[in-house]
This record gives C-alpha cells, sequence and structure tokens, in this order.
C-alpha cells in the first residue's frame, strides 16, 4: 500500500512540531507514523534524518529493536497472540492455528489489508489468558471462534 | 476474614478519578506534609520504614534517595519505571488502572526530595489503559496547581509520560533510560549507576510502580505503618501476580512472611500442584515440599529463590515443565537485545536444548551443557537479563536430578 511522499512528510512534521525536535522525541514520532501507517515508511525515516538528524540506519536500528514499530505493513488492524508460558497452557496454540487458517502467515496482512495478526511476549494479562490484544485493546480471554468470527469483531 | 490485606490496594474495589475523590479518600495529605516538614524529614521516614524496591533488585529505596539527593548537579531526574513486562505479573497495570494518584504522589514526593527538574513517566506500549489513566491523573495533579514547588526553583514540576516500545528489556533501569533518550533500549554497564550520571548523563531517580504506591502512606501515617504487617526484616505487605492453574488468578496483597500454600489456597490452586515459578521467567521453581516458604524477601533470598516482580504461576499435576521451560526459553531468546555475546548466543543455544527436552527428544548431555551455559550467562552477560535468563531451567534440572520431575 503506497502513500503519498507528502503525506508522510507532513505527518512527521506535524508529530515533530507537537513532540519536539530532539532525539529524546524520536521515538514518539516513530510511535505517531507506525499508528497512521501501521508501519514506518521509509519517506518517514528520510523526514527524519531531515528534521532531526537521526540517520535513515539509526531509525531501521530503533524500528527493527522495538516490537510494537514495523518496517513491513502491518493490517490496518493488528491481533497480537500472546503465545508465553500462562496463554500457552491456556490455549494459545489453537489460537495461532487459527488465525494462520483464517488470517494468514503471521506479520502478513490478508488480501485487503484489513488484518494482519502476530504472536507476542506476555501481555500482563494472565488473569484472563489465553490473552490477545486488538488494536491495543485486551481481549482476554480470546476463543479460537473470536479470530475472523465474520461478526466483525476481530 | 480473608488473608489479603487491603492496604496498597484499598481503592481497588472503588477506583478514584478525580482529585477531589482521591483527597476524600486520604490522598495529598502526604504531599503536604513533605512541603510542611521538607526534603530531609521525607527522606528519613523512608529510610526508617525500611522499604525496599519492589521492581525485582529489593535495593532500600531511602538509600536511592539520599544518593541522588546528594548528588552534584542541579540538573537532576526523576523516572517512573512502569515497563512492567515480566511474564506473570499484572500487579503494576492494576496500580495504575485503579490508583494511579497514589503512584503520582509517589513520584511528586520523590521529585520533592532529590529536587528533580523534571520528571518521566514510562508506561508499557502495551499497556494503553493504564498511561490514559495516568495522564488524566497527571493533568488533574497540574490542573491543581499540585505540580507547583516541587522544583528546587520553585516552578512546577513536569511530568511527561513516555510508552515504552514493546521491549522487556527497557524495564532495566540503564536501557528504559536510553530508549527515553531515543535509542535502542540497551542497557549499559554499571557503575556509573543513575543515580550518578543516569539520564542524559544527570542523577536520576528509577523507582517502580509498586515502591512508589507506598510512599504516601509512609509519609502521612509514619515510619512503622503499615504497623505490625510484614517480617522484621520485609516490613509491609506485598502484591503478587498469581495466574495459571487456580481457580481465581488475580492480584493479591498479603503481608511479606506469607506461607507460599496460604497464598496458594486464597487463589484456589488444586490439590495437586506439580510447581509454581516464583518471580517470573527470570524466577525458580518451587515444589511442593517448599509450599510453606515465607513470602518475604530474607526467607526467600535463603532458600535460593526470588520474589522478583512477585509473579506466581501455577502449574498442576498434568503439566509438562520442560515444555513451561522451552516457553521461558522461547520469551529470553525474543527479548534478548542482541548486544552482547554470551545473551545473543545463550539465550539461543539454551532454547534449542529446551526443545528437545520439551518434545521429549533429549540426547542426554542437556543437563549438564545447561548447567555450563547457565553458568557462563550468569557471569558474564551485561545485564540482568542475560543473567537471569538460565535461572528457571537450572532450578528444574535441579529438581529433575532430585527426582521431583519426570524427565
Amino acid at each position: 500500500m503506497d502513500h503519498d511522499e507528502d503525506d508522510i512528510r507532513q505527518a512527521v512534521n506535524r508529530l515533530i512540531r507537537s513532540k519536539g525536535p530532539e532525539r529524546t522525541h524520536v521515538l514518539e514520532v516513530l510511535q505517531g507514523i507506525q499508528e497512521r501507517y501501521h508501519h514506518v515508511p521509509r519517506e518517514a525515516a528520510e523526514e527524519i534524518r531531515r528534521r532531526m538528524g537521526v540517520s535513515v540506519a539509526e531509525t531501521y536500528g530503533l524500528v527493527t529493536f522495538y516490537d510494537l514499530l514495523t518496517v513491513k505493513p502491518q493490517g490496518t488492524h493488528v491481533l497480537r497472540i500472546c503465545d508465553d508460558v500462562i496463554c500457552h497452557l491456556k490455549g494459545a496454540p489453537d489460537l495461532i492455528r487459527t488465525a494462520t487458517e483464517r488470517i494468514g502467515p503471521e506479520g502478513q496482512p490478508d488480501a485487503d489489508g484489513d488484518l494482519s495478526w502476530e504472536s507476542c511476549a506476555c501481555l500482563g494479562l494472565c488473569a484472563g489468558a489465553p490473552a490477545a490484544t486488538r488494536d491495543g485493546v485486551p481481549v482476554a480471554p480470546i476463543a479460537p471462534a473470536q479470530i475472523r468470527s465474520g461478526d466483525g469483531d476481530e | 476474614m480473608a488473608m489479603s490485606e487491603h492496604v496498597l490496594l484499598r481503592r481497588r474495589s472503588a477506583p478514584v478519578h478525580t482529585l477531589e475523590e482521591y483527597r476524600a479518600s486520604g490522598g495529598l495529605a502526604a504531599l503536604g506534609w513533605a512541603r510542611v516538614n521538607g526534603r530531609e524529614e521525607v527522606v528519613r521516614l523512608i529510610s526508617e520504614s525500611r522499604l525496599v524496591g519492589r521492581g525485582g533488585a529489593g535495593f532500600p529505596t531511602g538509600r536511592k534517595w539520599e544518593a541522588v539527593r546528594w548528588a552534584e548537579d542541579p540538573v537532576r531526574y526523576a523516572v517512573l519505571n512502569a515497563d512492567e513486562s515480566e511474564p506473570g505479573t499484572f500487579k503494576d497495570r492494576l496500580l495504575m488502572e485503579t490508583d494511579p494518584h497514589m503512584v503520582i504522589e509517589g513520584l511528586l514526593i520523590g521529585s520533592f526530595v532529590v529536587s528533580a527538574t523534571r520528571a518521566y513517566v514510562y508506561v508499557r506500549g502495551e499497556y494503553a489503559e493504564a498511561a490514559r489513566s495516568m495522564a488524566e491523573a497527571i493533568r488533574q495533579f497540574a490542573a491543581g496547581g499540585y505540580l507547583d514547588g516541587i522544583r528546587p526553583d520553585g516552578g512546577p514540576l513536569e511530568v511527561e509520560i513516555r510508552r515504552g516500545g514493546g521491549a522487556y528489556v527497557c524495564g532495566e533501569e540503564t536501557a528504559l533510560l536510553r530508549s527515553i533518550e531515543g535509542f535502542r533500549g540497551e542497557p549499559q554497564p554499571k557503575p556509573p549507576f543513575p543515580t550518578e550520571a543516569g539520564l542524559f548523563g544527570k542523577p536520576t531517580l528509577i523507582n517502580n510502580v509498586e515502591t512508589l504506591a507506598n510512599i504516601a502512606d509512609i509519609v502521612a501515617r509514619g515510619a512503622s505503618w503499615p504497623d505490625g504487617l510484614g517480617t522484621a526484616e520485609s516490613p509491609g505487605t506485598k502484591l503478587f501476580s498469581v495466574s495459571g492453574h487456580v481457580e481465581r488468578p488475580d492480584v493479591y496483597e498479603v503481608p511479606f512472611g506469607t506461607p507460599l500454600r496460604d497464598l496458594l489456597d486464597e487463589a484456589g490452586a488444586p490439590a495437586h500442584v506439580r510447581a509454581v515459578l516464583l518471580g517470573g521467567a527470570a524466577g525458580t521453581f518451587v515444589f511442593p515440599k517448599d509450599f510453606e516458604l515465607p513470602l518475604s524477601y530474607e526467607a526467600v533470598r535463603a532458600s535460593g529463590a526470588t520474589l522478583g516482580s512477585g509473579s506466581i504461576m501455577v502449574f498442576d499435576d498434568q503439566t509438562n515443565l520442560w515444555q513451561v521451560a522451552e516457553r521461558i526459553g522461547a520469551f529470553f531468546l525474543r527479548e534478548s537485545c542482541g548486544q552482547c555475546v554470551p545473551c545473543r548466543l545463550g539465550t539461543k543455544r539454551q532454547h534449542e536444548m529446551l526443545e528437545r527436552l520439551a518434545r521429549g527428544e533429549g540426547t542426554g548431555g542437556e543437563p549438564t551443557l545447561l548447567r555450563r551455559l547457565g553458568q557462563v550467562m550468569a557471569d558474564a552477560s551485561i545485564c540482568g537479563l542475560g543473567q537471569s535468563a538460565p535461572a528457571a531451567v537450572l532450578s528444574l534440572i535441579d529438581a529433575w536430578e532430585e527426582g521431583l520431575v519426570p524427565a
């Protein structure tokens, strides 16, 4: 999915105006870009280099370090399925199998780019295991039937 | 009577949403007391209370505050570590969602004592609701004028919220500071400690959410608060996140010294528990023969375990603990920052061996190799992540050798 380069540059500049141009704000800018474009496009990294003096290579280093930032586009909606100790015991493997069948391979958006899924580390939702978040909102417990169930939920 | 105390969690059943409600329930008295009685009196109370940091390392809070207070640089920072990510831990999330004002009041008192010129609240990226709740509480403190007069120059303290990027290692304090500065969250060798050279190279106070949740009560009610609860060496109460094979997974608050078995009963553990994992992925397995263990820093340390973040994961007797260990290995493999070799390669090799054991395809040499590898990782890794990544695995191997665990 291609975004207009001007649109991306403007988004970076709006974020820099609101957060600040100093290095300490670069993660906040990247988080804002991820939220809007569901990944950090190359054009954003180049604008960050021009405005904040952080090289494209360093931005790439940040995006690949932090799990919530991605180089490749995610779906418009993202299902994150906890696959850690307790959720694994309580059914995460079934959830992951269902997500693979109904959405596709981990990290790849479905055909219309609407939804992607990924497994993740403990979400602090162990009391409701197995747990997931949908666009950051907890769904715990979550059942396989809730994954792309057609009722518009996941 | 239920054994659970309601000290830190007393507002849980009726969460406070406004500063007025918070004041009506006893809040803000400590901040007022601090302003009237001064920095020295506050830090004396905190030291006398014997409060130690609840983030896992167990460092005396009063000593940390003194170190920053007496630092030479006039520019100092206070940072709230709300990057709770230890597997099986969700008590800080509960505190921030249900009682954010108490946590912020603790942060403001800490900022006041160390004469911080700015404060940061670093909330785990996955904790959207906690971040919203904390941001709203900060807004209310600012609107009520409660941030005025905290800075040494008398000006209003700016309290800035930062969101984590999804990296467990950022709970390590030097990594967290790197993240605020806008870098990869790679831990730094210590010394220098953040109290001398922390955020932007300046003296920095970093405290965990649960630690700061204790502050307002101690300041308002005295150093012996909560009177009579806990042990001589570990006064007060502790939050435990209990999950796994229990009927009532939840956050429990119990006095230090409570036997592990009592907490398991309270949470509805089954009659036949194979083991609990105490302290999170970086913790150790504890087996039924040791369930009388009192949950205090001193008793747990003496037993060779750790309270860590206060996570208690319970496994029934149908659980294959080698499969649990495989998940722990996978977690550390995923979360290793890759900066130092013992951890980057060690977490990989450890996970490969655990995968074999979990599938029942061990070649017989794994326990010995895991022991040697674990020793190297514990000795040579830069930070606590690599140092503690083998801990649970090694405790499982010990138990297997004692015949407590099937192969």
